[in-house]
């Protein structure tokens, strides 16, 4: 199985999070969407056991909103992660829910611990301060509440960060940055 | 099949079949064209999702919930639609949201959908605005509507604007006010319905108006998207 993580901020407990599930034979893939301030989150991940690393940039995403940003991150799993078991972000943002609709599979958002038993995979979800397990079905989107740390072991891999772009991603010029979004800057008050 | 060159009933004006052309455009008075704009959404209303909570085994509406409710009241952009989740016991808020100004509730009336299920919730929320077409679509910005708002929108190929603190109409189209890094933003929306989710205390708490009446809809969650809650 392979296990997706998405770099927002700070990827450590999204790392610790994968490794405390993973099996024998299960790959990790780390993926962030910016400028090479993002480099640095996604060495740690290589360092955490990634064998695979991307980066999406393109001067073309400019301007996305974040409906653009999970059609693009929805391309992204669909060309490069087509077999994945499980795409944990690091932290929430509205990307989230909208690629789990686009992908078709659950969400499941303010996870403070995953953890795998006889049956499967489960998340512990956080409403603030309501507290729910449930069982994750393979495919799931996960995001990490922010306030959670879980520490991950160190691994080796020699793996590279590969940046990839809109025509990587078969996205067609008008589909994104402004021009896809759906909500537009009207400017400063 | 040939139709007509020039006009937009391809295949059914007079002329169609013979090539011609029925120079439908025209016969239409002059400048109609120009002042009908007969592509435009016919979107209308605001649906306000109802988020309830439990406090010493009493069922209750969330305050921004309320807040919202009165304030698609204000914005007077045509009927106010509520959407409230869950069992038998929902129906003791119904009054309570008629009171604010809901004039449709739909109520998704589902035992299992007392749980927080997003899926399961953006579902029915996207089959009642199939139903009702709003214009806009208000949610409170706590968790479960900053989970819930973004696959609602995904579902309708729609956009949303999160943690806004101020909204204003301006014919259907919202002007949504965020602030951004020190700074008041204003957003708009391309398509229809405009999903936006609100801070708390954003507008003010409505008293609500004693005795006024609304109508509850009962809706069928068709579907079997639930979480397996352990």
């Amino acid at each position: 199985m392979e296990y997706v993580i998405s770099v927002a901020g700070d990827p450590s407990s999204a790392i610790g999070s994968v490794q405390s599930i993973m099996e024998d034979g299960d790959s990790l893939t780390s993926v962030a969407m910016g400028t090479e301030k993002l480099d640095s989150p996604l060495k740690e991940c290589i360092s955490g056991g990634a064998s695979r690393a991307f980066r999406i940039m393109d001067r073309d995403f400019m301007g996305s909103d974040s409906w653009v940003l999970s059609r693009i991150y929805t391309a992204f799993i669909d060309e490069y992660c087509p077999e994945r078991g499980l795409i944990v972000f690091s932290g929430y943002s509205s990307t989230v829910p909208m690629l789990a609709h686009l992908l078709q599979v659950q969400q499941f958002c303010y996870v403070t611990e995953i953890g795998r038993d006889n049956e499967g995979i489960y998340a512990i979800q956080n409403y603030d301060g309501d507290t729910r397990k449930c069982r994750v079905p393979v495919g799931s989107v996960v995001s990490m509440a922010e306030d959670v740390r879980i520490p991950y072991s160190k691994k080796e891999s020699d793996a590279e960060i590969e940046v990839v772009g809109r025509k990587e991603l078969k996205l067609a010029l008008p589909s994104v940055g402004i021009r896809g979004s759906r909500i537009i800057t009207l400017g400063a008050c | 099949m040939s139709g007509c060159s020039t006009c937009a009933l391809n295949g059914s004006c007079s002329s169609s079949g013979d090539g011609d052309s029925c120079e439908g455009e025209k016969k239409l008075p002059p400048g109609m064209l120009e002042r009908y704009d007969t592509n435009q959404s016919t979107a209308d209303g605001v649906l306000v999702f109802i988020e309830t909570y439990e406090e010493d085994g009493t069922l209750k509406m969330h305050p921004t919930s309320a807040q919202l409710i009165a304030k698609a009241v204000e914005l007077n952009s045509g009927r106010v639609f509520g959407v409230i989740f869950g069992g038998p016991e929902v129906k003791s808020l119904y009054d309570e949201s008629f009171s604010y100004g809901v004039d449709s509730l739909y109520h998704v009336r589902d035992q299992r959908l007392k749980e927080f299920h997003p899926e399961a919730y953006a579902e029915s929320i996207t089959s009642v605005c199939e139903r009702v077409i709003p214009a806009s679509v208000l949610m409170a910005s706590t968790l479960k509507g900053a989970e819930l708002a973004p696959r609602v929108a995904a579902s309708m190929g729609t956009g949303v604007v999160t943690n806004i603190c101020g909204l204003e109409l301006e014919g259907r189209k919202l002007i949504m006010f965020k602030d951004t890094g020190g700074k008041t933003m204003r957003y708009g929306c391309t398509t229809f319905p405009q999903v936006v989710t609100v801070k708390n205390d954003v507008f003010p708490s409505p008293e609500g108006t004693k005795d006024r009446k609304g109508t509850a809809v009962y809706w069928h969650y068709r579907g079997g998207n639930y979480k397996e809650i352990l």
